[in-house]
């Protein structure tokens, strides 16, 4: 398992580097938004934590945080993102907090149990707000909840390589309208599972 | 000059200004009395205006007012500015004795632009202090459940979408001295920052690391870029080149870090570190250990911060029940509550904030003058209008 994981790590490095190469080929002033890798001037892979080869394991740091693996799925946008499968399990935070309530734990639970019955899929966390936040410190307070349940599922088992975060602030609300039975509803993290490529 | 570099790289020049008479030799050598030149002052600027109409009237008065004048009738008025736009625009500015402090006509560009070179140069010839008139803002526009990128003159005027994507986008700043943006976009699903050259429409992928990318900013000499990354698993700040390479890790901590700004020498970096509560801090743009800023007199959540073109002043907000735009010294010490706002950026004269007020479920642009805490709104576009960012 984890000698496939770190082969199927070195093909990916090995169509980064060759991306990177190719991308040189592309003319300047031709808009480059899909595909085009960063830091692709050194030939190295871009955006290998400093640990380098460890990334695909995604060991938690010392301080519990969690890292990232290296850039995204390459079939991402033609995976279905399925927002049934766990519509009923939106994290709801308390106002300006990132901490996963005791009421809110059985809903983890109910999507790390998901995830672990679905191994070829991945997971996408969303991270929400209220909008009684600049909409600056609201989408560093979205990351804050979507990153807070993505450590609570890795420490259920759910391979961190598998899970995806994107915070939207107070973007997207899932109510519209003042008042704390708005504003409640709109502090949430929501799980998307993203099918397994077909 | 920073400043000065500031105003330069930016020039508005299809106006011609042709001297007639006096120029600026009357502001060097002025009468006792006759000009107000303290450097801040928060005195409010009597000036009446005669001759104008239409768009010149309304440019002429919107920018006076914006930099601590008040257009008034002509008996309270310590200065005139009589002229007409028939044409073109040309005004002669003179003080309560009837000395004329100069007078000026303009050619080229439109009515707008003429309107806009005279009244920064009765801003100049006043006070001393350059204004911001010929300035450009970027901002962003949300309208249903997407948001663009616009850019437009500093009073709202000429706005002109930069992003079509029909997605989510945030954080527009300006790349100093080029017609160039980073933004946050959403186009893959995930929070990506782009270059966007606005001559060419060429956009380049700056970082797109796994978890969110945020809230860029770059340097005052254009070659580096702050951001905030959660790769880590947690919000930190980095600094890499402005085309991406050469990422750097400055924080490593606990908290979330978020929207960085830089000093005008470039050698440090303000901004928002949370634990509980969201306090400012600086950190040595090539690494070393974070410092909190002390700010004194605020409470709340600080976010936001910019730092002024001179060096002296950081402007934030302070998320105190409402939303305060406040200023503190660099260094330091005791916080200011000016008015009531958020997500403040800078003029290039260090005196002028432009920011974002809520009103009517939707967000609008102002633009305040700091030493007389006066505000006026930015021509509002449809839609919700915020996070805005002087063109530097």
């Amino acid at each position: 398992m984890k000698r496939t994981t770190l082969f199927n790590f070195f093909i990916l490095s090995l169509v980064l580097v060759f991306t990177a190469t190719g991308c040189k080929k592309v003319p300047k002033g031709t808009t480059a938004i899909p595909g085009q890798r960063i830091g692709v001037g050194s030939g190295k892979t871009d955006g290998i934590a400093d640990g380098g080869i460890a990334t695909p394991a995604l060991p938690a740091n010392p301080d519990g945080t969690i890292p990232f693996a290296d850039g995204r799925p390459s079939d991402w946008e033609t995976r279905t993102k399925n927002r049934e499968m766990f519509a009923a399990d939106i994290v709801y935070f308390d106002v300006d907090s990132a901490s996963v309530k005791g009421s809110e734990k059985s809903k983890l639970e109910a999507v790390a149990a998901g995830m672990k019955s679905q191994p070829g899929g991945d997971l996408l966390i969303e991270g929400h707000c209220d909008e009684r936040g600049t909409e600056g410190y609201n989408l560093a307070l979205g990351d804050r909840r979507a990153n807070a349940l993505r450590e609570y599922l890795a420490n259920l088992g759910v391979p961190a390589d598998k899970i995806h975060t994107v915070s939207f602030g107070e973007a997207k609300p899932a109510a519209t309208g003042t008042g704390e039975g708005v504003w409640s509803k709109n502090r949430r993290g929501e799980f998307i599972f993203v099918e397994p490529a077909k | 000059m920073n400043e000065r570099k500031k105003f330069d790289l930016f020039p508005f020049l299809t106006t011609a200004v042709c001297l007639v008479a006096f120029a600026s030799a009357a502001a060097q050598n002025p009468e006792e009395g006759t000009l107000i030149r303290q450097a801040n002052s928060a005195e409010v600027i009597p000036i009446s205006l005669s001759g104008f109409s239409g768009t010149a009237q309304e440019v002429l008065k919107f920018d006076l007012e914006v930099h601590g004048f008040e257009v008034v009738g002509g008996d309270r008025a310590k200065f005139n500015l009589s002229g007409s736009n028939n044409g073109q625009v040309g005004g002669r500015l003179s003080d309560q004795s009837k000395t004329t402090l100069f007078s000026k006509s303009y050619t080229g560009g439109n009515t707008r632009s003429q309107a806009h070179a005279l009244a920064n140069d009765v801003i100049f010839g006043v006070t001393q202090r350059k204004g911001v008139t010929q300035g450009q803002i970027a901002f962003r526009v949300g309208e249903g459940k997407t948001s663009e990128i616009f850019i437009a003159d500093y009073d709202g005027a000429n706005a002109v979408a930069v992003t079509h994507d029909n997605n989510l986008v945030s954080a527009p700043a300006w790349m100093p001295g080029q017609r160039k943006l980073f933004y946050v976009s959403y186009k893959s699903g995930f929070p990506d920052i782009l270059a966007h050259d606005l001559t060419s429409g060429a956009r380049q992928k700056i970082a797109a690391y796994g978890g969110s990318n945020l809230s860029p900013a770059v340097s005052p000499d254009g070659r580096r870029v702050a951001l905030i990354l959660s790769k880590t698993g947690n919000a930190e700040l980095f600094v890499c080149n402005a085309d991406g390479t050469n990422l750097k890790q400055l924080t490593k901590t606990r908290d979330s870090e978020s929207s960085p700004c830089w000093s005008p020498n470039g050698q440090t970096i303000c901004y928002v570190a949370t634990s509980g509560r969201a306090g400012l801090y600086k950190i040595n743009a090539d690494g070393g250990p974070p410092q909190k800023l002390q700010t004194a007199g605020v409470g709340g959540n600080l976010t936001e911060p910019d730092w002024s073109p001179d060096g002296k002043t950081i402007v934030f907000t302070a998320q105190m029940g409402s939303f305060n735009i406040c200023t503190v010294p660099a260094e330091g010490g005791s916080a200011n509550v000016l008015v009531d706002g958020e997500d403040p950026s800078w003029g290039a004269n260090s005196r002028t904030v432009i920011f974002t007020r809520r009103k009517n479920g939707g967000r609008g642009l102002s633009l305040l003058d700091v030493p007389t805490k006066r505000v006026k709104d930015v021509t509002r576009i449809s839609g919700s209008s915020s996070q805005p960012c002087w063109a530097k």
